[in-house]
């Protein structure tokens, strides 16, 4: 055993986080222990199913299996614990030493202490450290008073687990089944009386409870030494151990630095010699210290020490003087009616509470009409379809346009507002034939840009009449040159019969 | 052999350049966790039926409504308003946490509680634990969709143990791992068997010219900064 060697960050850890770090230990080398795991276990589980199959002792071969369950501790703590000290796990060597290794030390655990209520966090005791009898009790003892509690925890949490993980395997295997299935299986699986089942659902059933088994037997003994290796830290403290060794060699280095750089650069230092020597004594501190002797020293010194002992042996019961209950006097009438009369009144306040909500609700609504009035309206469908006619001088609106465009257009111009009338007779013209002929436009559409978009979509005769329109209009806007009346009498006068026809 | 020591922890680097380690915790404990909470959420029910049973159709209300509460807000509730921790985690020393390391907020602590229907199933939470076994940070599903994780609650170390002593300032320099090193000898010295802690003490008596604990006690006195009162 080496400290300085060691692989896992040692610090004291509360109890579970040290069961969560030994969990680590066995998932980091879970290669090797499953490979060791399924080697000691595969051939006993593959004896059971043929026990099964052929006899009908398949129950007791399981109960004897479940029993001998510690001779697998052995072999999985033997990789942890050498890799916690810096041996790479190796699968071949591993599985040799499994025989040696299994049996050690567990007569004690293969006796009624089997039942034992945290038996992977005290394994290592017998596993590890190869203590027996007295010693191994009073080790127990130091060790038990600080992890025997989270032991429990963590051989209940385990024993769950597996119930869990094997329930939780059963009913996804019957969710994932063909409903034609489903009945007749799950019949044959949950029969109350299991000497109905065939031999098939045994052996599945076996072997269900073998994979939640695997899954989490190297956890429970990881967890187990974890707390073990934990309680040690404590009581040895291990982690300043290898911080101080640490400090040293930290030392040491820098104080062989320095003697070389004085030895280049050739400064005569009295203390010269003196460095050197401190080095050569501080090395040698590092490299032999901790021998096997002085290791199991203080280890036994842990089990023995009385300030440690904090047990006392209390074999007579102890009066525990509690306060004085107030003397309470309800016969049951009492109470019913107590209780009757609370839930009407509650009653009664909490029904008087919904109506004036539902009140208060109303209201709200009531006041607040004015936001939501426009969306029941029914929808002006012809207004929303209004296709919208954006030409280069702005967009044309509906509402903006007369309703008898040729009338007021011929009533400006008499008016002298020659311009304007000539504007309405173009916009309104562009209007009309966007909403009659479905005539597409362009965004901002000049007047060439009109004339195009309506010779695509009309016939001759209509876009003749357009180009007369826009002509006139042209000839005013750019050109400020006015048309004469009878030309624009004579548009007013076409109008309706280009587009009364499909007004109606 | 890995370069880094195996540990439980979880490391953060916050733009502050401070470095967090998170203790995460995996299944055990908070199976434990989760049966104290469904201990208290199944009393508290049992104690709502007895009230609703003399109550009448009000009383079915009200468990209607109780049951309504316990199922989908206490985990919530607690988590969001009391530091992490439901009860059966404050016992077990428990914290729900967002990943980053900031403490739990309504959407994640609604989504890991919501994602729970899906641990569960097919029953005995077989999909929880199998993510927690698989996922490098031990989460549940939940907690992989609400991205939170559960850590252990920092616990405040042991103090107060070098009154006894009279401070004596170092003859060296020490890096910060070394002075605690040193300070964590001196609060755990009382502890040890004495036997131990003498040789520990040993150890780098080249380095203090003294073998003896009481010295080593003094300087971790020193270097906390207790003041001689005399």
């Amino acid at each position: 055993m080496n400290l300085e060697n060691v692989t896992v960050e040692l610090r004291p850890r509360g109890e579970w986080e040290a069961a969560e770090l030994g969990g680590r230990m066995v998932r980091r080398d879970a290669g090797t222990i499953y490979r060791v795991w399924f080697a000691m276990t595969l051939p006993a589980v593959a004896l059971m199913a043929l026990v099964t199959w052929f006899t009908n002792w398949g129950g007791l071969a399981l109960l004897l299996y479940w029993w001998l369950e510690p001779i697998t501790d052995g072999p999985i703590l033997r990789i942890i614990s050498r890799r916690l000290f810096g041996e790479e796990p190796d699968t071949r060597s591993n599985l040799k030493a499994v025989f040696s290794i299994a049996w050690r030390n567990k007569i004690y655990w293969l006796s009624p202490h089997r039942l034992h209520f945290a038996r992977s966090t005290m394994m290592p005791v017998t596993q590890l450290e190869g203590l027996t009898g007295a010693r191994r009790r009073a080790r127990a003892k130091t060790l038990g008073a600080r992890i025997f509690s989270h032991g429990v925890g963590v051989t209940a949490v385990y024993q769950h687990l597996v119930l869990a993980l094997y329930v939780g395997m059963i009913l996804l295997i019957f969710m994932l089944m063909p409903e034609s299935v489903q009945q007749s299986w799950g019949q044959d699986w949950f029969s109350m009386f299991w000497d109905t089942r065939t031999k098939m659902t045994e052996i599945s059933d076996l072997v269900i409870f073998y994979l939640a088994q695997s899954a989490l037997h190297p956890w429970f003994v990881g967890a187990g030494f974890g707390l073990y290796i934990n309680c040690r830290t404590q009581l040895e403290a291990w982690d300043i151990e290898v911080a101080f060794r640490r400090m040293l060699q930290r030392r040491a280095a820098l104080k062989a630095a320095a003697s070389l750089l004085i030895v280049i650069f050739l400064v005569p230092l009295p203390s010269f010699g003196q460095e050197t020597e401190v080095a050569d004594e501080m090395t040698h501190q590092i490299q032999g210290y901790w021998t096997d002797e002085e290791l199991k020293a203080p280890l036994e010194s842990v089990g023995k020490l009385e300030e440690l002992d904090i047990f006392e042996e209390v074999d007579d019961w102890q009066r525990i003087e509690k306060p004085a209950k107030r003397e309470r006097d309800f016969s049951g009438n009492a109470m019913e009616d107590f209780f009757e009369g609370l839930a009407q009144i509650v009653s009664v306040i909490v029904e008087f509470a919904l109506w004036i909500t539902v009140a208060l609700l109303l209201l709200v609504i009531f006041l607040s009409r004015e936001r939501w009035m426009p969306y029941l309206k029914p929808l002006d469908l012809k207004k929303k379809n209004a296709p919208r006619v954006i030409l280069a001088g702005g967009e044309v609106r509906a509402e903006e346009l007369p309703d008898d465009i040729p009338q007021s257009a011929m009533s400006l111009w008499k008016e002298g507002r020659r311009r304007e009338a000539l504007a309405l007779l173009y916009r309104g013209t562009v209007y009309a034939a966007v909403t009659h002929y479905n005539v597409r436009l362009p965004k901002s559409a000049t007047e060439n840009m009109c004339v195009a978009a309506v010779a695509r979509s009309t016939d001759r005769e209509q876009t003749a009449f357009f180009r007369r329109v826009v002509s006139a209009w042209i000839r005013c806007a750019y050109a400020s040159e006015l048309v004469d009346e009878e030309t624009v009498a004579g548009l007013c006068r076409d109008w309706p019969s280009h587009f009364k026809a499909v007004q109606q | 052999m890995s370069d880094r020591l195996l540990d439980t922890t979880y490391d953060i680097a916050t733009p502050e350049g401070v470095e967090l380690r998170l203790p995460v915790a995996g299944f055990a404990p908070r199976c434990l966790a989760w049966m104290i909470d469904a201990i208290i959420k199944y009393t508290c029910l049992l104690v709502a039926s007895i009230v609703a049973n003399v109550m009448g159709e009000f009383g079915t209300g009200l468990m209607l409504l109780a049951a309504f509460f316990l199922l989908w807000l206490y985990n919530v509730l607690f988590e969001v308003m009391f530091n992490g921790a439901t009860p059966g985690k404050k016992v077990l020393g428990l914290r729900v946490m967002n990943v980053d390391g900031t403490p739990v907020g309504w959407s994640g602590s609604i989504i890991r509680n919501l994602i729970r229907f899906i641990d569960v199933l097919p029953g005995a939470y077989l999909f929880g634990m199998l993510s927690i076994m698989l996922s490098k940070r031990m989460q549940r599903l939940g907690d992989l969709a609400g991205d939170t994780l559960v850590i252990y609650q920092p616990k405040q170390p042991a103090r107060g143990r070098l009154n006894t002593v009279s401070p004596t300032p170092l003859t060296l320099p020490m890096s910060p791992d070394e002075q605690k090193a040193v300070v964590s000898f001196g609060e755990r010295a009382a502890l040890l068997n004495q036997d131990r802690a003498n040789e520990l003490a040993r150890i780098i008596a080249p380095l203090t010219n003294d073998a003896s604990t009481d010295t080593l006690r003094s300087h971790a006195a020193w270097i906390v900064g207790r003041k001689d009162e005399e």
